[in-house]
């Protein structure tokens, strides 16, 4: 395992200890961002989500999605 | 008046007593008055690891209890103005109370100039007694995730206490894995903790041989920066991976690799 991959671990793990999330917090919110993302474009990779604490205590999420291409616009249900 | 500076760390085995021990010597080779107290009552170890056990007749829990005179339970490390005083070995933790640790502590504390306190691992009450008698505390981590994640844990169990100050140590870091990128560097530690980084100690083959009195060793240089940081706040560290860089250093990361 690379220093980088510890790390990214290490932040895991100490988010998941200071704000006590439940299990599946981040799976729960991946796939409802996903399923908003496919709305606008054609996802083709895997999307990536992190949330992490900044330094006030307030979440930041990091969220990477790759598509390969974009929808026209159009009105979404509700 | 001393500072009293608990050395603590949540995990077991991290190398806190060993850290204590070398921290001590290096602020007495400095010629500061420092007196070493092993807060792990029942489990103690500080005595050994300065070479100094079975040297004393009485401890802790004899001055606690009244059987002997303070300075009778001190003993002096031969040729530093290095102190230590033993913990108990045949008591249980609960009996020494915190609030008599802490009286102990403040009588001592005209004597010194620092008195550091290695604290029991474990978050249970040895850890509220060495806490609670302190003014400053040093959290001792490896750069492994298990060891920091309980670090994590116990710099947010001091925040409950009425510190001066809270730093960290990061133990036992292999130079040849920080240079290729393949451990956790003690820096982002620092970061992702939130605390600032008091010192940096390489794993170090020559001083587990020989012990705390190891000369020449890089540990040793490591030491006498950390203590050079409490002593003036001066923030330098001590880089285990400098040896391990450009071409020589290639050539001694692979070797050690090969080992």
């Amino acid at each position: 395992m690379t220093g980088e991959e510890e790390l990214r671990r290490l932040r895991r793990l100490l988010f998941s200890d200071k704000t006590r999330l439940p299990c599946g917090f981040a799976e729960a919110l991946k796939s409802d961002l996903e399923r908003t993302l496919s709305q606008y474009m054609r996802l083709s990779g895997r999307t990536e989500l992190f949330i992490d604490i900044d330094d006030r205590g307030a979440y930041i999420v990091h969220i990477s999605a790759l598509a390969d291409a974009v929808y026209p616009c159009k009105k979404l249900n509700g | 008046m001393s500072n009293t500076v608990v050395i603590t760390s949540g995990k077991g085995g991290v190398g806190k007593t060993t850290v204590t021990a070398n921290l001590g010597y290096a602020l007495a080779r400095r010629g500061v008055n420092t007196l070493l107290i092993d807060g792990d009552v029942g489990l103690n170890n500080l005595d050994v690891a300065l070479g100094m056990e079975n040297r004393g007749a009485y401890d802790m829990a004899d001055v606690m209890a009244g059987k002997c005179r303070v300075s009778q339970a001190i003993l002096q490390v031969p040729g530093f103005p290095l102190y230590i005083m033993p913990s108990a070995h045949a008591v249980y933790s609960e009996q020494i109370k915190a609030g008599d640790f802490r009286a102990l502590i403040a009588r001592l504390g005209a004597s010194f100039d620092y008195i550091l306190i290695d604290c029991p691992a474990g978050i249970e009450g040895g850890f509220h007694r060495a806490v609670s008698a302190s003014e400053y505390a040093v959290v001792v981590t490896t750069p492994h995730l298990s060891a920091v994640r309980d670090a994590d844990k116990v710099v947010a169990l001091l925040s409950g206490y009425d510190l001066k100050g809270v730093s960290l140590i990061v133990n036992r870091v292999r130079g040849d894995l920080l240079a290729r990128g393949e451990t956790l560097d003690p820096k982002q530690i620092s970061r992702l903790l939130r605390y600032p980084l008091l010192g940096v100690i390489p794993e170090d083959d020559a001083a587990a041989k020989a012990g705390v009195q190891a000369e020449e060793s890089s540990s040793r240089t490591a030491f006498e920066m950390t203590a050079g940081n409490m002593l003036t706040g001066e923030g330098r560290l001590y880089d285990p991976a400098l040896r391990y860089r450009g071409f020589l250093g290639a050539i001694r990361s692979r070797l050690k690799k090969n080992a």
